[in-house]
């Protein structure tokens, strides 16, 4: 992985765990929000709900006072009312304030002064009833029902004045909570915006990078291009060379067969009619020695012609055609037949051996291997050859066998080498360029070819022309 | 009754006189005329009229100036020598020279052997067949 994608990765994994932090956070302020939202709701309940409290206990203290000055039943109705409404409203506030122990001893204040306030204003309602208006009226100067609304009352104001700091302090909160909301969102943001800066950077980072891989990569294939641009030149000038050695060493070829071949019939001529024309100036020894001269020439004479038949299988143009081996190989034993109509061999040919090769140069092939098999049989009684295919790694390996002379299986790499002998040649004659010709039939199809033999036991020439 | 001659276009003086000794030696009976060069053998073609033409040229290919292949087709392109029995006689085997001699209309081409009895036979024999199948001289 590349720097900038491990940087853009951890940038990713950065924005996401800031997004995560900014969202947790500010849903926890959002919450502590609503709490207090809640909360300055309920401080307001409380405030309504205690002047509420303490208006039902005016109200029903002034049903009582009217009944008190006009006797008239109307009047306890709003008395009842009152009282009836006190109780509850004073129940109502001990529920709201419980949760604040200041608060809830203040309502808890409120309802027991109420009480005893209640208390009071029945104890003046049956004094008048039993007693008449002279007695309640003096039970109401004793003060006791005054005393015990002021103490509602101051409970009362000391509760809205809890509430009232309460609010302000809860106000207070939420302003400093929806601060804390704003610069947490600004940070977010902030940081957001630098990570987003930083992705862009690197991005741009990468864009860059890309494009000057792309760059690279163009010049590569240029190049790529200019070489092989110029290994195709290579390859023609090499190409153009190689005809030149080619069309030079056919020229040379050519001298060799003329200019080397020329002199040898001279020698070989001019011996013979010295044989002939003065035999009698010549001892025996003489004679002798001009026949050693003429053979001498001859046998030069064939060297040149094997090596211009090696030479002919390089230069030869491959071209490949199906053709059968096995009618080939025939007409080949047929030539040695009649060149040489005295030997008896045992000649076994395979069938049908059909190649897909150059006719020419194996019929060169041929030429010599058969011709090798009928010379190295020719000390052998009951001399036979066999011409025939056998199957190696699914191809087909055709071979020419004998029963012949063979070789030592230790010359066997040595064999391919011109001018390489592994017989004497007063034993098997030959120019010792055969079997490199063959090689070289065998390397232009791009075949293999090898031999095995023992000395004594014959030998098997195996190739492939593929 | 004139000898009846045979042209031999051979820059080699050994090979001449190879071939002279050939013909003594086997006893064919020809007047063997010998041209040193291409240029040579076409004057003296040149130079013989109808009826005076040898019944066949023995050519050598590899000679400097005019080629054997030059003489062939000054041979074969000349009315009068068109028919002229020729025998391509030369040191090369390569496929190409037979091929091209065959081409340019060479009766016959053959290698001449290193080993001088071969030559000898080979030569004294060619000669005798076109002296015997030319009739028209």
């Amino acid at each position: 992985m590349r720097i900038a994608n491990r940087a853009g990765a951890a940038l990713l994994a950065a924005a996401l765990i800031a997004l995560v932090l900014a969202a947790t956070s500010l849903r926890r302020d959002s919450a502590a929000l609503d709490a207090l939202a809640a909360d300055a709701l309920r401080i307001d309940a409380v405030d309504d709900l205690a002047a509420s409290t303490l208006s039902s206990l005016k109200d029903a203290e002034t049903g009582q006072r009217g009944y008190l000055i006009a006797r008239k039943e109307s009047y306890l109705d709003p008395y009842r009312m009152g009282i009836r409404e006190f109780d509850r409203k004073a129940e109502a506030l001990k529920k709201l304030t419980a949760a604040d122990p200041k608060a809830a001893a203040m309502a808890a204040r409120i309802a027991n002064s109420g009480h005893l306030k209640e208390e009071e204003m029945a104890r003046v309602l049956s004094i008048l009833n039993t007693e008449g208006l002279q007695a309640a009226v003096a039970a109401v100067t004793e003060d006791v029902g005054k005393q015990e609304m002021d103490a509602v009352r101051r409970a009362t104001a000391d509760l809205l004045a809890l509430e009232g700091a309460a609010l302000a302090r809860n106000r207070a909160e939420q302003r400093r909570d929806e601060t804390s909301m704003r610069n947490k969102a600004l940070l977010s943001a902030v940081i957001l915006f630098l990570l987003t800066l930083a992705g862009t950077v690197l991005l741009s980072i990468e864009i860059a990078y890309e494009r000057r891989l792309a760059e690279n990569l163009e010049a590569s294939q240029n190049r790529y291009r200019e070489l092989a641009g110029s290994l195709d030149k290579q390859v023609e000038e090499r190409t153009r060379e190689l005809e030149l050695v080619n069309k030079e060493l056919s020229a040379f070829a050519y001298s060799v067969s003329h200019d080397l071949r020329a002199p040898l019939r001279s020698i070989d001529g001019f011996s013979q009619i010295v044989l002939d024309d003065y035999a009698d100036q010549l001892d025996d020894t003489g004679r002798r020695l001009l026949g050693r001269i003429r053979a001498a020439a001859v046998r030069m004479g064939s060297l040149i012609q094997s090596l211009l038949e090696l030479s002919r299988v390089t230069r030869h143009e491959l071209v490949r055609q199906p053709f059968s081996l096995s009618e080939m190989a025939a007409s080949v034993v047929e030539g040695l037949k009649a060149s040489s109509p005295d030997r008896e061999v045992t000649v076994t040919i395979e069938t049908d051996m059909r190649v897909e090769a150059d006719p020419n140069l194996t019929r060169a092939l041929l030429d010599n291997l058969i011709q090798n098999a009928w010379k190295f049989t020719s000390k052998t009684p009951n001399a036979s050859i066999e011409i025939g295919r056998v199957t190696k790694e699914g191809r087909p390996v055709y071979f020419v066998r004998d029963n012949g002379a063979g070789f030592d299986p230790a010359y066997a790499d040595r064999l391919f080498t011109p001018f390489q002998r592994l017989h004497a040649e007063s034993e098997f004659e030959g120019t010792g360029i055969g079997l490199a010709t063959v090689q070289r039939v065998v390397n232009r199809h791009s075949g293999r070819i090898w031999a095995e033999s023992e000395t004594g036991r014959g030998a098997t020439f195996f190739f492939a022309l593929s | 009754m004139p000898v009846p001659s045979l042209l031999l276009i051979e820059d080699s003086a050994d090979d001449v006189a190879l071939a002279q000794r050939a013909l003594k030696q086997r006893g064919v009976s020809a007047l063997l005329t010998i041209a040193n060069s291409g240029k040579e053998a076409l004057d003296i073609l040149d130079s013989r009229g109808d009826g005076r033409l040898p019944k066949a040229v023995f050519l050598d290919l590899n000679m400097p100036g005019c080629h054997g292949f030059d003489v062939l087709k000054r041979v074969r392109s000349n009315r009068k020598m068109a028919g002229l029995p020729v025998v391509v006689l030369t040191t090369s085997s390569e496929p190409d020279d037979i091929e091209r001699s065959y081409e340019l209309g060479a009766n016959s081409y053959v290698t001449k052997p290193v080993d001088f009895s071969e030559f000898s036979e080979m030569f004294a024999r060619m000669s005798a067949y076109w002296l015997t199948i030319n009739q028209t001289v």
